[in-house]
């Protein structure tokens, strides 16, 4: 039996990367292949989903191994030395200098990344990518076969579990719109530019709106600088820095907003905006990095970094139920395109040209 | 959406140039937004710490462009392995300094210090209101210190250290009676200096960490 190992840093649960590596293993393991998965850490509540890096043993059959790539790692030095034949999935890696100042190990395990991506490289059959901006960075590490091979994402799981006394606590402190951002609290997400948008937002629209920041985080130097700066800004009771939340808890904040914005400076992808459209919400962002893309013309998307901008195009969108309308039928339309289903059956054909 | 809506965009370019327009917001505010943010991140020597190994390769001679990207690729994987060294040391050395930074910031906070310390503390050390004005300085400001008319000071608060030429321009500074307050972890370590720059009563102060000593009420300067 031809076996598919992957490899991945860390396995976690809620997490876009792990999830999207189980649900491949699921279609390898359909489609008759052997698979596994191996990773350096798995996080608590992950231990069964996966085998320690260390263990993985070649079997019989013919092998390959696909790293699931996204920051650095010792199991990207450790498929180095590997002769099975290679292929690479590409998250993107957060451009060190972005993270520099606020989160050095982030930035220096970021390095550490695309070091190691280099000299993967040359071996790889090929690279994949869930957009093209990913797969453009994947051509400029050196892989010379890359792909773009849709994310597995089930977003019908996101909304399958619904906090209800999450939701109403939200909505009982409900005065105004409210805005939401999903992602980890970290200087590249620029979450502190949607603070200045609420800000903008509350001066000239809507003094009871409000902005919902879920993710957590790894230092807390940028949060508390957001914290602080939405402080200095007098929206400090506006903004809710939620954290890290539960499935239950996450659909619950989907359900209460009435838009989702994002400022983000580099994103691979970005799931929560799919989940956003998914969930109905007028997107209004910034264009940088794959965000564009992602949407697919689902989302009113803004050239530059404007907070200003933001806001009056969060006003928009909010205030002309035609736009409004057309949004929410195209974002039904991208869902539709990126849905499970259609997904893996892309993967599959994009797995087997890359495997022949 | 269809063909002949107006770009979203653009009617968002056209409310915010409202909005300015207006006056709802005031000019250049996004600027001063940004700065008030940029207030709060860390310093510049930490994004210092990265270094680009992808060097520009522009050039006004003929052919100089093309030269220097050849170069550029001919060296690219030696530099660039090293410039990744050298990245992934300089990182680890600023979260380090980072790391340290908090620390000290949260022992500050743990340590009480009470109330920036000025002519109430100097009040409490002379059990009176000092003789004239107190000035509070940080380590680095001895030029201002220098500037002030001999003889000004009722109190002078030194933050961050003292040297035998600081704590000299203190005892000049002072009025007859006035009296210096050193801030700093481990304040007995320069005791010697202010007795050496002629103040007297020199003690050690243990919370506030502080080392105190006054100019003799009478004498010359």
């Amino acid at each position: 039996m031809t076996a598919v190992h992957q490899f991945i840093p860390v396995l976690a649960p809620r997490d876009a990367v792990g999830a999207h590596t189980l649900s491949l293993r699921d279609l390898l393991r359909e489609q008759g292949f052997d698979s596994e998965v191996f990773a350096d850490w798995a996080r608590p509540g992950m231990e069964g989903q996966c085998l320690p890096y260390r263990r993985y043993r070649r079997g019989r059959g013919e092998t390959f191994l696909l790293y699931q790539a996204s920051i650095g790692s010792p199991v990207a030095d450790y498929l180095l030395q590997r002769p099975e034949p290679k292929l690479a999935y590409f998250h993107n890696i957060t451009p060190p200098p972005l993270v520099q100042a606020w989160e050095p190990e982030v930035a220096a395990a970021g390095l550490a990344g695309w070091a190691q991506l280099r000299r993967l490289a040359p071996g790889l059959l090929a690279g994949l990518a869930p957009s093209r901006y990913s797969e453009r960075d994947l051509a400029r590490a050196g892989v010379a076969r890359t792909r773009v091979a849709p994310l597995l994402v089930d977003l019908d799981a996101t909304g399958r579990e619904l906090d209800e006394a999450a939701l109403s606590r939200l909505q009982a402190g409900k005065a105004g719109a409210d805005l939401l951002f999903v992602g980890r609290l970290s200087a590249h997400k620029a979450q502190h530019l949607l603070v200045q948008a609420l800000w903008a937002y509350r001066r000239a629209y809507d003094p009871g709106a409000r902005l919902h920041l879920v993710g957590g985080w790894t230092g807390p130097s940028y949060r508390d600088a957001v914290a602080r700066h939405a402080e200095e800004l007098g929206v400090r009771e506006a903004v809710n820095l939620a954290g890290s939340v539960t499935p239950g808890e996450l659909a619950a904040h989907y359900r209460n907003a009435d838009a989702f914005v994002c400022a983000s400076r580099h994103e691979g992808f970005c799931v929560p905006l799919l989940e956003a459209l998914h969930f109905g919400l007028p997107v209004v962002a910034c264009r940088e990095a794959a965000v564009g893309e992602t949407l697919g013309g689902a989302g009113l998307v803004l050239p530059g970094r404007s907070p200003l901008a933001l806001a009056a195009g969060v006003h928009l969108v909010l205030g002309d139920e035609g736009l409004r309308e057309s949004l929410r039928a195209a974002g039904r339309e991208r869902v539709a395109e990126l849905a499970l289903p259609r997904a893996k059956a892309t993967m599959i054909s994009v797995l087997h040209d890359a495997l022949a | 959406m269809p063909d002949t809506a107006p770009d979203p965009s653009r009617l968002v370019e056209a409310e915010v140039g409202r909005l300015q327009a207006e006056g709802a917001f005031p000019p250049g505010v996004e600027a001063e937004l940004a700065r008030s943010f940029a207030r709060l991140t860390p310093p510049d020597a930490l994004d210092a710490a990265y270094i680009d190994a992808e060097v520009p390769t522009a050039s006004r001679l003929p052919g100089g462009a093309p030269l220097k990207r050849l170069l550029r690729s001919l060296l690219g994987w030696y530099l660039g392995a090293v410039v990744q060294q050298a990245n992934r040391a300089n990182a680890a050395l600023a979260g380090a300094i980072q790391d340290l930074g908090a620390r000290l910031e949260a022992l500050e906070r743990n340590a009480a210090l009470p109330p920036p310390p000025g002519g109430d503390l100097l009040g409490s050390l002379l059990g009176g209101p000092p003789p004239g004005p107190v000035l509070q300085a940080a380590a680095g400001q001895e030029g201002l210190l220098a500037e002030l008319p001999d003889d000004s000071l009722g109190g002078l608060v030194l933050a961050g250290g003292l040297d035998r030429a600081l704590a000299a321009l203190a005892r000049a500074k002072l009025a007859p009676g006035g009296a210096v307050v050193v801030l700093g972890v481990v304040p007995g370590v320069w005791a010697g200096l202010l007795g050496e720059a002629g103040l007297e009563g020199v003690e050690v102060v243990a919370r506030p960490p502080a080392l105190v000593g006054r100019r003799p009420a009478a004498g010359p300067a």
